[in-house]
């Protein structure tokens, strides 16, 4: 990005930041309660309302700073070529990745976190263009090695997959501890 | 000194041992791989820590922090592309030092200076221990409370040029941390009647969303670099400890700044290095070298960031407060094991303040160790691709997340901030001052409203000798940022 599309991304993130801002200050009533006969500073509200007063005159003050800056770059050479709403779309990009990640979250409960996160690591592989067969074992190795470093030896907490429940008693109770 | 020799007690424990082994190579590596970083590591691994005993975890963390500047020059000297963006400074005279054919002597004076930056900055905290025990405990919740006020105004006027962004986004973090149950009189604020807001926004989500998540997205949306390694065969490998000895004061300086700014809460590995640059090529003779392969830039920037994660110890130890974004991060351990840091923590844990400084000190040479005998095997880890890298990361930032409630709610809150993060670092604005003000809008609500009951109006806040102190600095501080954003604005008013 040059400045001057930089700047239009600054812009997008002050409106942003004020209509946050605005939506906020506009709930306190709604979203916090008042006692009355009770202290200011032992209000439910007070606290709340100082951090969101706090972030509107920032993000005031930001957008401020922004429209400046825009105005005396009005005169740049520099060729912009995005508009706000264009530069939003950008920041969207991610959108696909967090649905392989929900994705992701989703299987695991059913095919159980090894399974999952091998699928996960060879279809995440596959998607980013690898098509070596060394990546894909690099990969599996990668999301094995996961496996096994944060459930096998740490123990961490993540549920067993539904379909170990139809492993005979020994097996499943390996896998659950274990994958 | 009978509870140092005490403390030497959890050298016998294997599993303090593996953390500090792990914490140490793995940091060592997290640093070496662009665009992890310390931050990503800990928060990945924050969840995991949970089950361990405090010293285990805690030493992990701290390994990973300290050993990733370490790690982080590797890139920075080779490629020219800083391992973690504490060592940035160290690309300017340590690149040009490989251009010129002497990439081993660079690397080996990295060591070295991190060495003694990290060593220097323990000896530091175990010297200063006995006074921060005995000031420690003079801290009321008022004195608490203006400290972590100083945190944030120190996070907001240290983004120099962002001042009002990284304000915008210490009151948002302020802000996220209010959502939820209140705790005096359960009453629920900002949760919109949605039941998964009433437990509020868990920290460790926020942060995986923010520093993983973000990062992954980032390296998933770009492109793989292909990196050329310089080859290090038959280059010296003493010349870095000579270059260390000839110039001792600038070690010393280095490192002593960094201690000084690790201790302000806010502050910081950056400016460290930054005014540790700044020093080194004021009393160099030879200052024209500086960012052309002067040994002198290197050792400022290492020995000062390599000073901070001991001495960024300190606040959190004794007050509670973080002054960094990793630093928040190992604070929620503290909690998990009701290990409250705080004026009592010397008083009810002493051990463990002890041992955790030892575990600081044998850290520091067990990465030395390893660096001298591994930097060969370690340049490889710079080549795994970018963006098999964001998988890994994305990956790991489901254990992180998925294990703390097993949640798909927290899973999705995650994702939203991964994009709010990639956001911000698309625009180049800053993630820490969102968790600093989580961490510290948090603490300073509780202390307000208890030294709200010892108070009959605001100034009573200041009428102790500490706290008042603590506000005077905080009106210098803001008056001095005052003072230099109107001389920039003359500056550019005059400049049209």
């Amino acid at each position: 990005m040059n400045s001057s599309e930089y700047l239009v991304g600054e812009k997008a993130f002050a409106i942003l930041m004020a209509m946050l801002s605005a939506f906020l200050l506009y709930s306190i009533p709604y979203e916090t309660q008042w006692f009355g006969g009770m202290a200011v500073s032992k209000q439910p509200r007070f606290w709340p309302a100082m951090c969101i007063i706090g972030l509107s005159l920032f993000a005031f003050g930001y957008g401020f700073s922004v429209w400046r800056k825009a105005a005396v770059m009005t005169h740049s050479n520099e060729s912009v070529n995005t508009t706000e709403l264009g530069e939003m779309k950008h920041w969207l990009g991610p959108i696909e990745f967090v649905g392989y990640f929900l994705l992701y979250v989703v299987s695991v409960p059913w095919l159980g976190y090894l399974l999952a996160t091998l699928m996960y690591f060879l279809l995440m592989t596959w998607r980013m263009g690898y098509r070596k067969k060394s990546m894909f074992w690099i990969s599996a190795a990668t999301g094995l090695l996961i496996v096994l470093v944060f459930k096998t030896l740490l123990q961490v907490k993540i549920t067993s997959g539904a379909w170990y429940e139809l492993l005979p008693d020994g097996w499943a109770t390996f896998m659950i501890i274990n994958f | 000194m009978d509870m140092l020799l005490q403390s030497l007690d959890i050298f016998t424990r294997l599993d303090v041992w593996l953390a500090l082994f792990v914490g140490s190579i793995g940091g060592v590596i997290i640093g070496a791989i662009p665009g992890v970083g310390p931050a990503v590591a800990i928060a990945i691994l924050l969840p995991a820590t949970y089950s361990m005993e405090p010293i285990v975890g805690i030493t992990l963390l701290v390994g990973i922090y300290g050993a990733s500047m370490y790690g982080g020059a590797i890139p920075a000297i080779l490629i020219n592309t800083p391992g973690t963006p504490v060592n940035a400074l160290t690309t300017y005279d340590g690149y040009s030092m490989t251009k010129q054919g002497r990439a081993r002597r660079a690397l080996t004076l990295a060591y070295w200076s991190s060495f003694f930056g990290g060593i220097f900055s323990v000896i530091c905290l175990m010297l200063m221990t006995s006074v921060i025990a005995q000031i420690a405990p003079l801290f009321g919740s008022r004195d608490i409370l203006m400290a972590a006020v100083l945190g944030l105004v120190l996070v907001i006027v240290s983004h120099r040029g962002q001042s009002l962004i990284a304000g915008l986004l210490v009151f948002l973090g302020m802000f996220i941390a209010t959502i939820g149950m209140e705790s005096i009189r359960y009453t629920k604020r900002f949760t919109f009647d949605q039941s998964w807001l009433n437990s509020g926004m868990d920290l460790i989500t926020v942060l995986l969303g923010l520093f993983a998540m973000s990062q992954a997205f980032v390296l998933l949306i770009g492109n793989d670099f292909k990196v050329s390694m310089p080859d290090l065969k038959g280059q010296p490998k003493r010349e870095g400890f000579y270059d260390l000895m000839k110039y001792k004061t600038v070690a010393v300086i280095s490192a002593a700044m960094g201690v000084i700014m690790g201790i302000i809460p806010g502050v910081g590995e950056f400016l460290a290095q930054f005014f540790s640059y700044n020093i080194a090529n004021h009393i160099s003779k030879k200052p024209e070298r500086f960012g052309k392969g002067a040994p002198e830039g290197i050792i400022a920037s290492e020995a000062a960031n390599n000073a901070v994660p001991a001495a960024a110890m300190i606040p959190l130890l004794a007050l509670g407060i973080p002054g960094e974004a990793l630093t928040a991060m190992m604070l929620s351990v503290f909690y998990v094991h009701s290990i409250i840091p705080g004026p009592n923590l010397f008083i009810n844990h002493a051990d463990f303040v002890y041992g955790l400084y030892m575990s600081l000190f044998v850290v520091n040479v067990l990465i030395m160790i390893f660096l001298l005998v591994a930097t060969r095997p370690l340049l490889r880890i710079i080549q795994i691709p970018q963006r098999f890298l964001g998988v890994a990361i994305m990956g790991l930032s489901f254990v992180g997340v998925y294990s703390l409630r097993n949640s798909l709610v927290d899973c999705m809150i995650c994702a939203g901030f991964g994009v709010f993060g990639y956001v911000l670092r698309r625009l180049k604005m800053p993630i820490v001052p969102i968790i600093l003000g989580m961490v510290l809008g948090n603490i300073m609500e509780q202390k307000f409203r208890a030294g709200m009951a010892r108070v009959k109006d605001f100034t009573d806040f200041i009428d102790r000798p500490i706290s008042f102190s603590i506000f005077v600095i905080i009106i210098i501080v803001l008056a001095v940022h005052g003072r230099n954003l109107w001389r920039n604005y003359r500056a550019s008013q005059n400049s049209h």
